[in-house]
């Protein structure tokens, strides 16, 4: 603004200059905010000030970061809370204020489409759509219609509080699971609660469709091992291609987020007049379950989180925890004695088999209907299929063996298994994930924990470039827990060994949150009501 | 939530330099501040580039949603001790 100027004016950036010099010399991000800021202000002699004010608060950061001091301290000044009040009457009083309180949300029936129901299920099933806002802060932008399925209790005097399924992902769709839920999931299903299934916007059978033929396209990379470089750039391509493939769509990557994903599960609970509901989040579920719980504490009865993703907005353990799941794979082999016997260092015969692919691919073909004829298997795509078994009890008792069939170059044997995994893969909404999660926690990764995915899967993870250019961050998901919504926490009640070995250290963190914060754990369901079962 | 509001309503992303005339604070005051809840993830900032030319990019700042509950706590708080009941909740 007033760049050529007088001596005032002069100093003022000579001393703005040394408070950015004194913030970098102790890493600050925040020298250039100081100085940039100056170029705005009129007044010289304000400029001044502002530049001699910013000496003043280099040196306190400099001396901030050798002493450390607590936060609290600052707190307790009146300065915090008279700043605290400004931010936050701008953020309460914000112009487009557009609350979801002042919408009535309905349920609008409709019949179920959902494949391989039963008579039996059929007549316990509901399916509909909950319109929610595109956008909560501009409800005029329009709706996105939520799936949602109700399956409803199977005995005759019900509960009046039903149970909500919040499942993992994000990016996995539930209401075309409902038969498979129905079946398969025991820990969750009461006899005398209704259980509710929503696919999260921009999932399965809920709108937005998101970048549809990204996950086929992904598939497609995994199946043509390629050089971890070539991969890298295809992948960054086929993300960025979704990007704009949202924008050609006036879809707002801003749209999407674990708090956003909450307040459409709070209007999917008014939309069917329930009052307080029981919440089961598995895996990513959790990340929802905890979100909801510290924003909508009043509409919940219970609260069961299993397999808790990681809480922390930087999670470190990614690579660490993959480690750690081979290797606890690697262990239960060698505790087993048919698997002992038949494959004496289960390890070793890993490594030979990615070294094998590492030199020479494998060549197999897969069933029409896929999008795919034939998969060239390189060392990427079968660490990607070892890493995605591990999540899965059924396929965890077949991996020691496919792994030996890779080391023996007899690749027929993974045919039924790569099938499986294709079919959850391209079921699975890779936009939604990327959208979510790039709104969530937009720098997953450390340096070094990107080198332990890259030392695990041969090839480097993208999320943070991805992110970087997706969307400007979200608000971070809640994830500390809430007093007062009885909770239960199965850390080790996954069905996947992945869950069962990964998330020790994010359970522990959740499990202090919730203590710390006065949460009761106990187990949730009524007398009458199967218990929920650790380890089932 | 609140992000999505970025867009609508730039307004609600603010100026180091706003803030220090709306609260009094100086920038030695302010700033220390800032970078304190910052570090606490109670405050979001970005970069906007300069509607005019010539001029550098903006550091701009606003409340995470824990800033904001942890703010909404403290207003309640002194609300409480002041006016005897609490502030409606929002959703």
């Amino acid at each position: 603004m007033n760049l050529a100027s007088g001596p005032l004016r002069r100093l003022a950036f000579r001393v703005a200059r040394h408070a950015a010099w004194v913030l970098q010399r102790v890493g600050s991000p925040w020298a250039e905010a100081i100085l940039h800021e100056m170029h705005y202000i009129e007044d010289d002699r304000e400029a001044l000030r502002w530049a001699l004010g910013g000496v003043l608060a280099s040196y306190r950061a400099a001396l901030t970061a050798v002493v450390q001091a607590r936060w609290r301290v600052l707190f307790n000044g009146l300065a915090a809370g008279g700043l605290l009040a400004v931010l936050m009457s701008m953020t309460l009083n914000g112009p487009a204020s557009g609350s979801p309180t002042t919408m009535s949300p309905s349920f609008d029936e409709m019949p179920c489409d959902i494949p391989n129901i039963s008579t039996e299920l059929r007549a316990r099933l509901q399916c509909g759509t909950v319109s929610v806002p595109r956008d909560y802060r501009t409800p005029a932008r329009g709706v996105f219609k939520l799936a949602v399925v109700i399956i409803r209790a199977s005995a005759k005097e019900r509960q009046p509080d039903p149970v909500l399924f919040l499942q993992g992902g994000p990016g996995t769709p539930l209401t075309s699971r409902a038969a498979q839920v129905a079946q398969n999931e025991s820990a969750i299903l009461a006899p005398d609660r209704d259980l509710i299934l929503i696919d999260p916007r921009g999932v399965g059978r809920s709108e937005p469709a998101l970048c549809p033929g990204l996950p086929a396209l992904q598939l497609r990379l995994f199946a043509q091992d390629l050089a971890p470089a070539a991969f890298a750039e295809a992948w960054r391509d086929s993300e960025r291609d979704c990007r704009q493939e949202l924008d050609q769509h006036g879809i707002d990557p801003a749209w999407f987020g674990s708090n956003v994903t909450v307040e459409d599960v709070e209007l999917v609970r008014r939309a069917l007049g329930i009052s307080r509901w029981n919440v089961y989040g598995r895996s990513y579920g959790t990340t929802v379950a905890m979100t909801l719980m510290a924003r909508h504490p009043d509409t919940l009865r219970a609260v069961v989180l299993d397999s808790v993703y990681p809480p922390d907005p930087l999670p470190r353990t990614r690579g660490e925890t993959a480690d750690a799941a081979m290797n606890a794979l690697f262990d239960a082999c060698r505790a087993d004695a048919g698997c002992a016997t038949a494959h004496p260092d289960l390890a070793a015969t890993y490594r030979e088999a990615m070294a094998g692919l590492g030199k020479t691919p494998l060549s197999l073909p897969l069933r029409p209907g896929l999008g795919l004829e034939i998969v060239t298997l390189g060392p990427l795509g079968f660490a990607t299929i070892v890493e995605r078994s591990l999540y899965f009890r059924p396929l965890l008792a077949m991996l020691p063996a496919m792994i030996q069939a890779v080391h023996d170059r007899d690749a027929s044997a993974l045919q039924p298994l790569i099938e499986h995994l294709a079919e959850g893969f391209l079921a699975d909404s890779a936009g939604d994930q990327i959208a979510v999660e790039c709104r969530d926690r937009p720098s997953l990764l450390s340096a070094a924990n990107a080198r332990a995915v890259e030392s695990n899967f041969g090839f480097p993870d993208l999320h943070d470039e991805i992110c970087g250019a997706w969307a400007v961050p979200g608000d971070p998901p809640m994830v500390t827990g809430t007093p007062g919504v009885p909770s239960l926490l199965l850390a080790a009640a996954s069905i996947r060994l992945r869950h069962r070995v990964s998330p020790k250290r994010p359970h522990e963190r959740s499990g202090r949150a919730l203590t710390s914060s006065n949460s009761r754990r106990s187990v949730t369901t009524s007398r009458s009501s199967r218990p929920v079962e650790p380890g089932s | 939530m609140l992000f999505a509001a970025l867009l609508a309503s730039p307004g609600t992303w603010r100026h180091g330099y706003d803030l220090s005339k709306e609260t009094g604070l100086r920038s030695g005051t302010l700033y220390p501040l800032l970078m304190r809840l910052g570090e606490q993830g109670l405050l979001e900032s970005c970069w906007r580039e300069a509607e005019r030319p010539g001029l550098p990019a903006r550091h701009l700042y606003r409340l995470t949603s824990t800033g904001l509950a942890t703010a909404r706590e403290a207003a309640e708080a002194e609300e409480t001790a002041a006016i005897g009941h609490r502030a409606g909740a929002r959703a």
